[in-house]
């Protein structure tokens, strides 16, 4: 058999180096994409997990509440509870450092992590501070003193090399909106593993009183028997608040994850594709060797070799690709992770939960499965080129050339099977998603790009047999339009790989065209108020920056202004996924027509009866994701004991696919006991100068921190966002492009180098090296248009599949189509251009085959 | 010459092959018999077309007529499916091929022992004295310093006797030869035909299907074709 794979497999490939470097380069961007996604997606949710055992990795318990937290006296009731062997109380909220008014992505969040610095952690007996890592040597123990009365921290080295701190020096951060003064007690030594660099730690105290939170914890950190830990929860359970959850840390981790579902798996479906394309380029290396090959096979069946042993050597060869392939494939992912981490954590940042991603988490698991995946899908992509190898008749041997079998039916049996891919893929439509995940939507998608792939046969048919036509005095045009139509399987495979690529593209611009058009209007329809304030500082999904309760009053009596309107957000567990809870004055709803309702409520009679009742109304994606209408009631665990929601309408939000629900403030307040807000909308009074009403309003909280901005300030910052949380998308379409380039460059060498006794038996009888460079861009230029035709219409269909159904399934967002027709055109252009370029070196080659040796042998 | 079929390591009774059917049917051979006996060289000769290399892929084991009955070394081909019919072809049979087909990514030892090697592989079969054996069929063709170099390094003579040496080293019963000094100078087809001669004098059965005069001519008999037939 080795000697089979030597004959077939290796001496090949060392003499054609170029096409098996290129494909083993496509598996491995393939396998990096994938890889570096899939580790992006493993460390946003591993530093969640991270963030408990930050603490200590024997916390197995965890009382948490939510919003601004709950009675710290509780601890004195959790910590006597029988079983709980340790029981912690823990602030977690965050600083900024840095921040710069105007500016809302200056700075830096800094995590403050408040626990019980003096008493020793579990598992480490000898330490006299318990802050994790055992960092109280004797050159860097900070002062117990330091660290309860005098704002003590202990922050990361990375942390004081950015901004310049030194054990002792203090630092100025915001705390929501006010600005407070820190002291570096100790830095912790680098390279701690299990510790987030942005995560400071601070006493408890300390914490209470940096974010006026006196009185309050946000959680309880229990270390109990592992043996009796369901006993040991109830019995907590029954001494904690009402709306304060006893729960294993792996519950927040789930429900962190589940929220996350539906952002990863979409991304993660996008950098799949990228493994896709590069599938198609081995699918196409391999049935190149095979038709290169074929007179080897034949003699080598000829002298005995079984079919089956021809099989298992080119399946051998894909698999070869897979392996070398998805080496380099883990080096490059793991560099590109570093990369994509930042994106993605920027992402869940904003639109999701505070996050610490800050080093990639390498989960051996994530790099296996990448692996896994290459070879399994490289091998794969070469049972078809394998199976028609080992089909070849012995007989074959007796001719001097390969050449690849021409079937006159084949176009016709690979539209059949389109049309067959569409109808199935059409029927997936309908077909509700499993627990949140649009299953038949991604196969639907896989469907419309095996579909539109085997159009291509028919497609290739078509063209050429207009060209042969069209180009009857043009020789090179003729022969390029007659070499399309006789290497069919090829070429197909080209342009099917190169249409993939560029419907992943289209699809995708088509898409966040949509979803951008579709967000400016929202953004236009309900950001009406002429001001917007906020705590300065970076904005996170984490609702942490809170104002100081009577600023919205304070701007309420500033001359100018007509009216305030402020929100209060908090997460909230519900139905084992985070999403949030949204504080408003409903009684201002109709007047300020903040909202767009779906079913057309009568507002007025809205503000009547939603103020200080239990009625809500929550967002379209809330109302998919739960599966809930109008009229419906469910249940939430408040600090105000279990309540009865009432929905009272369903209202359109781009915001976030997690879901909102909004409830009257005055209920927030009663239920919840936060009278805290997080951000204040300005109405002013009709021809006030909007520039001097922000001077007035940012002078007046003084000495608070506060940002203000105008509405069309605001609408900028919401396509910014926007558009950073597409960025990675783009980058991802980008290389399925190059992969796809890369495979026209690779089935064009080969036919020219299959042709190269037939282009040097046309050299012979006249034909120019020119006219045979123009020959190779001419059947680049028929790849190009077939491809970038093909790519537009599959990358059309897959965007109304993205659209109306796999987006509507995943995030329950309803985004209106807009087709952007001149970008279609420049696609279409542009892979042209791309396939030209493409074809540069192979027309180069062409050009210099001489014409003596070519023809020689025949 | 009809007697004694199965010991024959060629027999061939009332071959027909036909490719298409109805009124579009070409019969490419039409009711052929023959018999090659150990040590005997037969020419097989006649105009392009008239069925020889359809001829020589029946005994050839790569292709099956549509009627009648072919017997490779005793056994019926018609009788074989496709993996009995290719050990058949990989214990029994050897052939020299006009284009030489020699894999250019092997050396032209590891050319030669490609059919041991997959005896070897598909009966599991030690192969200790493989080697040794390459080694002294290439030294009986005469191309033993040779055996380290790829097939682009020799010239068309050294191809076509390292073809020979593949055709014969697993000792076939039947050495099939298709127009084997085609593609040779003169020299070089007159060594060869030397060589296939003295394979025939040790006991080979060898066809050898020609246009060639001289190579018929060394022969033991000629059998000459046309329109699918035997006429002589």
């Amino acid at each position: 058999m080795l000697a089979l794979f030597k004959a077939l497999v290796l001496g090949h490939l060392r003499t054609n180096r170029l096409r098996a470097l290129v494909t083993v380069f496509a598996v491995a961007l393939g396998v990096a994409i994938a890889l570096a996604i899939d580790l992006a997606n493993a460390t946003a949710v591993a530093s969640f997990a991270s963030s408990v055992n930050v603490v200590s990795n024997h916390v197995n318990l965890q009382v948490l509440g939510v919003g601004r937290g709950f009675d710290d006296r509780t601890i004195l009731r959790v910590q006597d509870v029988p079983g709980v062997e340790y029981a912690t109380p823990t602030i977690e909220d965050a600083l900024v450092i840095g921040a710069r008014p105007k500016d809302p992505f200056s700075g830096e969040i800094l995590r403050v992590l408040g626990v019980d610095l003096l008493r020793p952690i579990p598992g480490q007996a000898s330490a006299n501070v318990g802050v994790p890592g055992g960092i109280a040597t004797q050159a860097n123990t900070p002062d117990p003193f330091e660290l309860v009365n005098g704002h003590g921290a202990i922050v990361s080295a990375r942390v004081a090399k950015k901004w310049h701190l030194q054990k002792g020096h203090d630092f100025k951060a915001l705390a929501g909106d006010r600005l407070v003064t820190v002291r570096v007690s100790a830095v912790l030594p680098e390279g701690m593993t299990g510790i987030d660099s942005s995560v400071v730690f601070v006493d408890i105290a300390t914490a209470q009183e940096l974010f006026d939170k006196v009185g309050y914890l946000d959680r309880i950190d229990c270390v109990v028997d592992p043996a009796h830990l369901a006993s040991v929860q109830a019995a907590v359970r029954k001494v904690i608040p009402p709306g304060v959850r006893a729960i294993e840390p792996k519950v927040r981790t789930g429900e962190i994850r589940r929220m996350l579902q539906s952002f990863q798996l979409n991304l993660s479906a996008l950098s799949y594709i990228a493994l896709l394309v590069g599938m198609y380029l081995i699918y196409n290396t391999v049935a190149i060797s095979v038709v290169q090959r074929r007179p080897e096979i034949g003699t080598l069946r000829a002298v005995g070799a079984l079919r089956k042993q021809i099989f298992v050597a080119f399946v051998g060869e894909g698999a070869l690709f897979g392996v070398i392939g998805s080496i380099f494939g883990l080096g490059l992912g793991a560099f590109l992770a570093q990369l994509s981490v930042g994106a993605v954590s920027r992402t869940v940042d904003a639109l999701y939960v505070a996050s610490h991603a800050d080093g990639v988490t390498y989960d051996p698991l994530v790099l296996s499965k990448a692996f896994v995946v290459g070879v399994v899908l490289a091998t794969l992509s070469a049972v078809i080129p394998a199976f028609e190898a080992a089909r070849t008749q012995p007989a074959i041997s007796m001719r001097s050339q390969g050449f690849e079998n021409r079937s006159k039916r084949l176009p016709w049996i690979a539209a059949f099977g389109a049309a067959a891919f569409f109808v199935i893929a059409y029927a997936f439509t309908f077909v509700p998603a499993i627990d949140g995940i649009p299953v038949f939507g991604y196969a639907a998608g896989l469907g419309i790009i095996f579909g539109t792939s085997l159009l291509a046969p028919a497609a290739i048919a078509g063209l050429s047999r207009v060209c042969i036509k069209l180009f009857a005095r043009n020789p090179s045009g003729e022969l390029a339009a007659a070499n399309l139509g006789s290497s069919m399987i090829r070429n197909s495979v080209a342009i099917a790989s190169l249409g993939v690529a560029i419907a992943m593209m289209v699809s995708v611009a088509i898409l966040i065209g949509s979803f951008r058009t579709t967000v400016v209007a929202w953004a236009d329809d309900t950001l009406n108020a002429d001001l917007f304030v906020r705590p300065l500082g970076l904005q996170d999904a984490s609702y942490d920056s809170r104002f100081s309760p009577t600023i919205a009053s304070t701007i309420a009596k500033l001359p100018g202004v007509h009216a305030v309107d402020t929100f209060r957000g908090i997460s909230v567990p519900f139905r084992d996924r985070i999403t949030t809870l949204g504080a408003v004055d409903f009684s201002t709803v109709a007047e300020r027509n903040k909202l767009r309702f779906l079913d057309a409520p009568d507002t007025r009679a809205m503000a009547q009866t939603l103020p200080n009742t239990n009625n809500v109304v929550i967002s379209e994606p809330f109302a998919t994701r739960f599966a809930m209408k109008r009229g419906d009631e469910f249940q939430l665990d408040t600090p105000g004991g279990m309540q009865t929601l009432h929905v009272t309408a369903i209202y359109n939000d781009y915001s976030s696919d997690a879901g909102i629900f909004l409830m009257d403030i005055r209920t927030y307040a009663r239920l919840f006991k936060d009278t805290s807000i997080n951000s204040i909308a300005i109405y002013a009074n009709p021809g006030v100068d909007l520039a001097d009403l922000r001077t007035r309003v940012l002078r007046s909280v003084l000495p608070l921190r506060v940002d203000a901005q105008t509405t069309r300030e605001l609408r900028k910052l919401v396509i910014e966002i926007f558009n950073r949380t597409f960025a990675i998308t783009y980058a991802l379409y980008v290389i399925s492009i190059t992969i796809a380039v890369l495979g026209v460059v690779s089935t064009l060498f080969a036919l020219v180098l299959e042709r190269r006794k037939e282009i040097g038996l046309m050299r012979y009888l006249g034909l120019r090296a020119r006219d045979v460079r123009a020959m190779v861009f001419y059947e680049a230029g028929f790849i190009g248009l077939l491809g970038g035709v093909g790519g537009v219409v599959a990358g059309v269909l897959l965007a109304l599949l993205l659209i109306f159904v796999i987006n509507r399934q995943a995030f329950g967002w309803l985004i209106e189509l807009h087709m952007p027709y001149d970008f279609l055109g420049e696609a279409i252009a542009l892979v042209i251009v791309a396939a030209l370029l493409a074809g540069i070196y192979p027309a180069r080659v062409a050009a210099r085959i001489r014409t003596a040796d070519a023809v020689r042998a025949e | 010459m009809h007697d004694s079929l199965e010991n024959a390591p060629v027999a061939v009774r009332d071959a027909r092959k036909s490719y298409g059917e109805g009124s579009q049917a070409v019969h490419a051979l039409d009711g052929v018999s023959l018999t090659v006996r150990a040590g005997e060289l037969v020419a097989l000769v006649g105009p392009s077309g008239c069925g020889k290399s359809t001829l020589l892929n029946l005994i050839g084991c790569v292709d099956l007529p549509t009627s009648g009955a072919v017997l490779v070394d005793g056994r019926n081909t018609a009788a074989l499916d496709d993996d009995a019919l290719t050990a058949l072809r990989r214990d029994r049979v050897g052939t020299i091929f006009q284009f030489f087909n020699l894999l250019p990514a092997l050396t032209i030892a590891q050319n030669v022992a490609l059919p041991l090697v997959l005896q070897k592989s598909a009966k599991g079969a030690k192969g200790a004295a493989l080697d040794a054996r390459v080694r002294a069929v290439l030294d009986s063709v005469g191309i033993a310093e040779k055996a380290d170099v790829y097939p682009s390094q020799v010239s068309g003579g050294q191809m076509q006797r390292a073809a020979i040496a593949r055709a014969i080293v697993h000792k076939p019963a039947i050495l099939l030869a298709d127009e084997p000094t085609g593609n040779l100078d003169t020299v070089n087809g007159t060594m060869v035909l030397d060589m296939l001669r003295r394979l025939a004098n040790g006991g080979q059965a060898i066809l050898m299907a020609t246009h060639s005069i001289e190579a018929a001519a060394i022969c033991d008999r000629t059998i000459r074709m046309q329109d699918g037939r035997i006429v002589a």
